[in-house]
């Protein structure tokens, strides 16, 4: 998952392998970077790219930083859709349970 | 169980949970929980059961309770809007350079409230289902429009009583025109007083100018006469910092101690009407505000430490949430949004928004968030267009950024705010200041409650004792 630059050292590829990252951790990965960034995520197949650019133009040592920001975001993005995944009928539970008996019954006036 | 999760450093991890229950963990414990190979047998799999964090079933009790604590977290839904804000005036006598009001002159004519109107929104207002409310006079400066507020006030109260309910009144005022009349009526009827002061003279002054001069004296002045007329905990004070009071911090504090106040609300500048239009004189950076922000909460702590009982109403309202089971009503915290759920307002001219920074839009020619006017239904108003789009993007927790924080227990969505500053009702929360402001408290308040200082936490739950602490209030300076 290195960054690959280009010539001009002002725009970075990260390449994720699809069957370790989902989209979705990648997008929110992405999303955090958005306030610094210009940020597209591209699939090829079971690869995703993402491509990164600071806003300002700059490249260097912040571009590098960004990238490995990213990456890190990535992981905690990752560990939250597992975890979001593997508490989701709890979470459905727990809603129904605070908040259904609030719903209308069905025929209730 | 469902978890959301921060890095507050290197080597320390908040974990937070829907009911509002938090634990701070270092690296290696949060991988071992995260993992989910916790010892049955190790203190750590205790803490985490305890607060819910962990289960191997979940089995019923444990779903209850987790239920129980959400619910109770957003119980601050039921009822409707509790807090009703009235707008007899637009007419003020200051001239203040972050007013988010469009204020008219004292003379300006066609800017006041008729009794007709304020009689409809009387009665939208205890068409609530709440049992009690609070009943709140804005304005402009309202004690200009003291025949309506007086009027207001005792309709309201006669038409409260005969349907079984209460309304609490607070009087939003600069306190420049007090006279023994206006404080006579608050003592009879219980109205609370709230008011502004900046800070010592050199800064409440320049930011609160006043013809003729020496608003600070007179503010100071008044405030002892109402603390003296009605007794202890009926007048509250409220600061705006621009950046003339970013290098203040402790003689703000300082000032406030001086007239008997026993907490501040330190309150970053609102991206509304005149405080944007001179942001560029008045503005700061957010992180500017928040180095003011823990300078000042320092020194608050540092008092406290030495025996001087002060709180900060923001972080106590950040507190409540994360210290104790209870939701707090403060709209600019809450999800779903405190805009049209929490709080209404009744303009001087018969229409209804959802917040004082919608009405300030509507000042403005922007009418996105006007509910509608004190001439249509309850239903129409409460359940209209507006307020279905203010829901669309009010709840936190369905949010872009939001969504995975570990702060949204504990914070807000306020879609009029990122409408105003984004364009955008959901907003960016990567570029959002009120985001930003409010992750950089919510980071320094856990790293206080982290350091392992058992007298930060004392100071704090001090500060949560219900007769200690004034709320803040929800919208803006008077
Ligand atoms: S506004 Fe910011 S701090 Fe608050 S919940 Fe959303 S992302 Fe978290």
């Amino acid at each position: 998952m290195l960054p690959v630059f280009d010539d001009r050292g002002v725009s970075a590829s990260i390449g994720i392998d699809g069957a370790l990252y989902d989209e979705d951790a990648a997008l929110a990965a992405a999303y955090m970077l958005t306030d610094r960034c210009h940020v597209a995520v591209d699939r090829e197949g079971s690869v995703l790219t993402v491509t990164i650019r600071l806003k300002d133009g700059s490249g260097g040592e912040a571009l590098k930083t960004a990238c490995g920001d990213f990456g890190n975001a990535l992981i905690d993005a990752a560990l939250r859709a597992r975890i979001s995944d593997q508490t989701a009928d709890i979470r459905e539970a727990l809603l129904k349970r605070a908040f259904g008996e609030l719903a209308p019954r069905p025929g209730a006036a | 169980m469902p978890f959301r999760f921060h890095r507050l450093s290197a080597d320390r991890v908040l974990l937070t949970n829907q009911g509002g229950e938090f634990a701070l963990l270092d690296t290696a414990d949060f991988d071992t929980f995260a993992g989910g190979t916790v010892p049955s047998d190790s203190s750590l799999h205790l803490d985490l059961k305890s607060k819910g964090f962990l289960t191997h079933g979940p089995d019923e009790t444990e779903l209850r309770v987790a239920a129980s604590q959400f619910r109770t977290k957003k119980a601050f839904l039921e009822g409707g809007p509790k807090l009703h804000i009235f707008v007899p005036t637009l007419r003020c006598n200051q001239g203040c350079g972050y007013c988010q009001v469009s204020r008219a002159g004292v003379e300006t004519c066609g800017v006041d409230m008729t009794s007709e109107t304020a009689s409809k929104a009387i009665d939208i207002m205890l068409s609530c289902p709440a049992k009690a409310v609070t009943m709140e006079f804005q304005g402009g400066e309202a004690l200009l429009a003291f025949d309506m507020v007086k009027w207001m006030t005792v309709t309201a109260s006669e038409r409260a009583a005969k349907l079984g309910k209460a309304v609490r009144f607070v009087i939003c005022t600069n306190l420049t025109l007090l006279t023994d009349e206006h404080l006579t009526f608050f003592a009879e009827h219980g109205v609370s007083v709230s008011t502004s002061l900046d800070g010592p003279a050199f800064l409440h002054d320049r930011n609160r100018p006043i013809s003729g001069g020496g608003a600070h004296d007179i503010v100071v002045r008044n405030i002892a006469r109402c603390n003296e007329a009605l007794g202890s905990g009926f007048t509250s004070a409220l600061m705006t910092s621009t950046v003339h009071s970013l290098p203040h911090a402790r003689a703000i504090i300082d000032e406030y101690i001086a007239v008997g106040q026993k907490s501040i609300f330190l309150r970053d500048l609102n991206p509304y009407g005149y405080a944007i239009k001179t942001g560029h004189a008045l503005g700061y950076d957010t992180d500017l505000f928040l180095d003011f922000y823990r300078e000042a909460l320092a020194y608050i702590i540092e008092l406290n430490r030495n025996g001087t009982f002060f709180s900060e109403s923001f972080a106590c309202t950040l507190l409540r949430k994360i210290m104790t089971p209870f939701g707090v009503g403060f709209v600019d915290l809450q999800s779903p949004t405190g805009e049209g759920f929490g709080v209404v307002l009744y303009n001087h001219d018969g229409s209804v928004y959802a917040s004082d920074e919608a009405r300030m839009l509507g000042e403005m020619g922007d009418f996105t968030y006007r509910l509608g006017t004190v001439n249509d239904s309850y239903a129409a108003i409460f359940f209209g267009e507006t307020m279905l789009d203010i829901a669309a993007a009010g709840v936190a927790e369905s949010l872009p950024g939001c969504s995975d924080c570990t702060f949204v227990p504990y914070c807000g969505a306020d879609p009029i705010r990122h409408y105003r500053t984004q364009g955008d009702p959901v907003g960016h929360r990567p570029t959002s200041s009120f985001c930003r402001k409010n992750m950089g408290v919510f980071r320094h308040l856990f790293g206080l409650l982290d350091s392992g200082d058992p007298e930060i936490e004392r100071i704090f739950l001090s500060w949560l004792m219900p007769s200690r602490t004034v709320p803040p209030r929800p919208t803006w300076q008077p």
